[in-house]
């Protein structure tokens, strides 16, 4: 026993704020969509495709006919993959957006539909492109920041000690959404919306498109996510490497209370449990019950959120949708 | 009137199809290859020999019972998205009897089946337990189960089931009189394909002839109006999830007693998500179901056509099926196709 609980300690915090950052980044983009009564289950696959084009994307900005024909462009690769990543999953939230929200297609549907699209084509690009189906180095990193003047703080020190740029991204990211969906008349439109598509509609809010806005957000910040992946620590692409971080961030959604702070603290959690699994890979347990720790985690978090919650709130959301596609 | 119906059911998943098939052309002529051999691989050379029409057969099976075990639990209103991990542990199950049980074959084949479907339906029945009780969403749960079972048949059959001078992730071999009789001399089929075929049609009955298929339609349809009418959502759920899990632990079982003959480690190429494809391409109509397996064996036998004849990789039919899901189930594209049909039934006949 001694030995499991010897398992926590303050250098598992680092680990924990790393690996909670593609989750959050992808929760806090479903979300808006959750607010607006879009329940999004594209996350996965925007995720994985904005990874696999942030790392080819950076693969290409330092290629040797970059190089050649505009060498000034080299230093700048990992944010030149990182915008093509957002834009990927961003053209991505866009088709979603559009098959679920202007054509009627079932939300759930369609999301698988974007993950399948996602897991079958990064893999036909990478074939293609790179001659190979298991990963591909992107030969470039986002830069870390180190805030060295934390170092022996006792806990900050752990926790800042070396995080990538994207990290201290997110938390700006998580308070903006406070702002944007509790201080701003967007963000009152985003949640009447998706409390009562109806009312919204009545009182002049176009709500297609407050939803289609929603998804596009989620989007851009699934690309985030992504590109944090392939680029963030690993510095490559490989395949399927979301294994099912776009539900766990579903989840952190949920878990969190739907709420931008309450999401970061479920991240948090996730982190954690991602960062646990990581260390008791070392430990000689088998490594197939480590890896199942985040999975499992994910599922006793959403029993006890759920718990609590009136039963009518899960299937409330895509049935508001259904009311709101309804009228004219 | 009636065919009419049929005409007009037809045309989305039809048309479907053609744009999926023109649309990856297209993206497969954006990655620079030419998508006339692609096509040919994927359309034609399934059925240039017995030897690869066979191949079709065999790869039949699985995604027929996959569309089904999606399909029941459709109908009923829930997303088993965990037909993966339920069909891994059910071909575990399967596998485990068929390497410990002696006895007749018909024996061990029954004892095999029934506890891979057991074992698939208690696998199920969590996340349904789940959803009723505490509410938590199906939809993440069963996706989150499906790692945890991989996770754990890869456990068992690496340690505590894991074969003397074991090289790969593979159990021992099923006894020899378990295999599922082959009915195509010279070829893989077998007579897995049957029994799909009859629970299509044992479906179809469970649907359309009976109480249990009734209440699971309707609470499909509208569950506030099922529970006003006295049907209990959360027993039908249950239920549906049941059958859903019994279904796709038959999957499994079917794949090791007909086709591996052994558990082996990852050896479905994502059959679950396969099922999601072709009950919609079916429009979750049971006996609609058993043609578009077809179809889609025929696509995922010509996928591994193309992949060795020309430069795309197998994962085109991937991109290919979410197409044809999100065109489809497109309500929006359809709207002309039910406009005419609400038309004609005004019509006096």
């Amino acid at each position: 026993m001694d030995d499991v609980l010897s398992v926590f300690d303050t250098r598992l915090l680092g680990p924990m704020l790393r690996l909670a950052t593609p989750i959050l980044l992808a929760a806090i983009g479903g979300l808006y969509t959750q607010q607006a009564g879009v329940l999004n289950i594209a996350l996965e696959g925007m995720m994985l495709m904005a990874a696999f084009w942030a790392a080819a994307g950076a693969f290409f900005f330092q290629s040797d006919q970059v190089a050649q024909s505009a060498p000034w462009l080299v230093p700048l690769a990992p944010w030149l993959g990182l915008l093509c990543g957002v834009l990927a999953s961003v053209l991505l939230a866009a088709v979603f957006g559009l098959f679920s929200i202007r054509l009627r297609a079932d939300l759930v549907v369609a999301g698988i539909a974007i993950n399948l699209f996602a897991a079958g084509g990064t893999i036909v690009l990478m074939h293609r492109f790179f001659g190979t189906k298991g990963s591909f180095p992107a030969r470039a990193r986002l830069p870390d920041i180190r805030l060295s003047f934390l170092r022996d703080v006792p806990v900050l020190g752990e926790l800042f000690r070396q995080q990538n740029i994207l990290l201290y991204f997110s938390i700006v990211i998580v308070v903006i959404a406070h702002v944007a969906l509790y201080r701003t008349r967007f963000g009152l439109r985003v949640r009447s919306v998706g409390e009562n598509p109806e009312a919204a509609q009545t009182a002049g809010i176009h709500v297609r498109r407050i939803q289609f806005v929603t998804v596009l957000i989620s989007g851009a910040l699934c690309g985030l996510a992504g590109a944090n992946l392939s680029l963030g620590y690993l510095g490559q692409f490989t395949a399927n490497m979301t294994s099912g971080r776009g539900f766990i961030a579903l989840a952190a959604q949920t878990f969190g209370g739907a709420t931008p702070i309450g999401t970061a603290l479920a991240s948090l959690f996730f982190g954690l449990a991602d960062a646990v699994s990581v260390r008791l890979q070392t430990r000689g347990l088998p490594s197939q019950f480590v890896l199942m720790i985040p999975y499992v985690a994910t599922v006793v978090a959403l029993v006890l959120v759920s718990r609590r919650r009136s039963r009518t709130g899960r299937r409330g959301t895509s049935v508001e949708v259904e009311k709101a596609r309804a009228t004219p | 009137m009636r065919r009419r119906d049929l005409l007009a059911e037809a045309i989305p998943p039809v048309l479907s199809l053609l744009a999926a098939l023109a649309l990856s052309g297209l993206i497969i002529a954006m990655l620079g290859s030419s998508p006339l051999p692609v096509y040919k691989a994927l359309l034609v050379s399934p059925f240039e020999s017995l030897a690869t029409f066979s191949e079709v057969l065999v790869r039949m099976v699985p995604l027929l019972l996959s569309g089904l075990a999606v399909a029941v639990a459709f109908r009923c209103g829930v997303f088993n998205l965990g037909v993966e991990g339920q069909l891994y542990l059910g071909a575990f199950a399967a596998a485990w009897v068929g390497f410990t049980l002696t006895g007749p074959g018909i024996v061990v084949i029954l004892a095999a089946l029934l506890f891979g479907a057991f074992v698939g339906a208690l696998y199920a029945f969590l996340p349904g337990v789940l959803r009723v009780y505490s509410g938590a969403s199906e939809i993440v749960t069963t996706i989150m189960l499906n790692y945890v079972a991989i996770n754990l048949t890869t456990y068992l059959v690496t340690g505590p089931f894991r074969p003397r001078n074991a090289a790969t992730a593979d159990s021992e071999p099923i006894a020899a009189a378990a295999h599922l009789a082959r009915f195509l001399p010279g070829s893989r089929a077998h007579v897995g394909l049957f029994i799909a075929l009859a629970l299509a049609i044992g479906l179809y009955v469970l649907l359309y002839q009976t109480t249990i298929g009734y209440e699971l339609r309707m609470t499909g349809a509208n569950p506030r109006f099922a529970e006003y009418g006295g049907i209990s959502v959360r027993r039908t759920v249950l239920i549906a999830m049941l059958l859903s899990g019994v279904l796709a632990g038959l999957l499994g079982a079917i794949e090791v007693l007909g086709v591996q003959y052994r558990f082996r480690s990852g050896f479905s190429p994502g059959y679950g998500f396969d099922g999601i494809t072709v009950a919609l391409l079916a429009r979750v109509e049971p006996l609609a179901i058993p043609l578009a397996a077809f179809l889609f064996a025929v696509l995922r036998a010509g996928a591994s056509i193309a992949a060795v004849d020309t430069e795309v990789s197998r994962e085109v039919v991937d991109v290919l099926q979410a197409i044809i899901i999100l065109f489809v189930t497109a309500e929006g594209l359809w709207s002309f196709v039910r406009r005419r049909r609400v038309t004609t039934a005004g019509q006096p006949s």
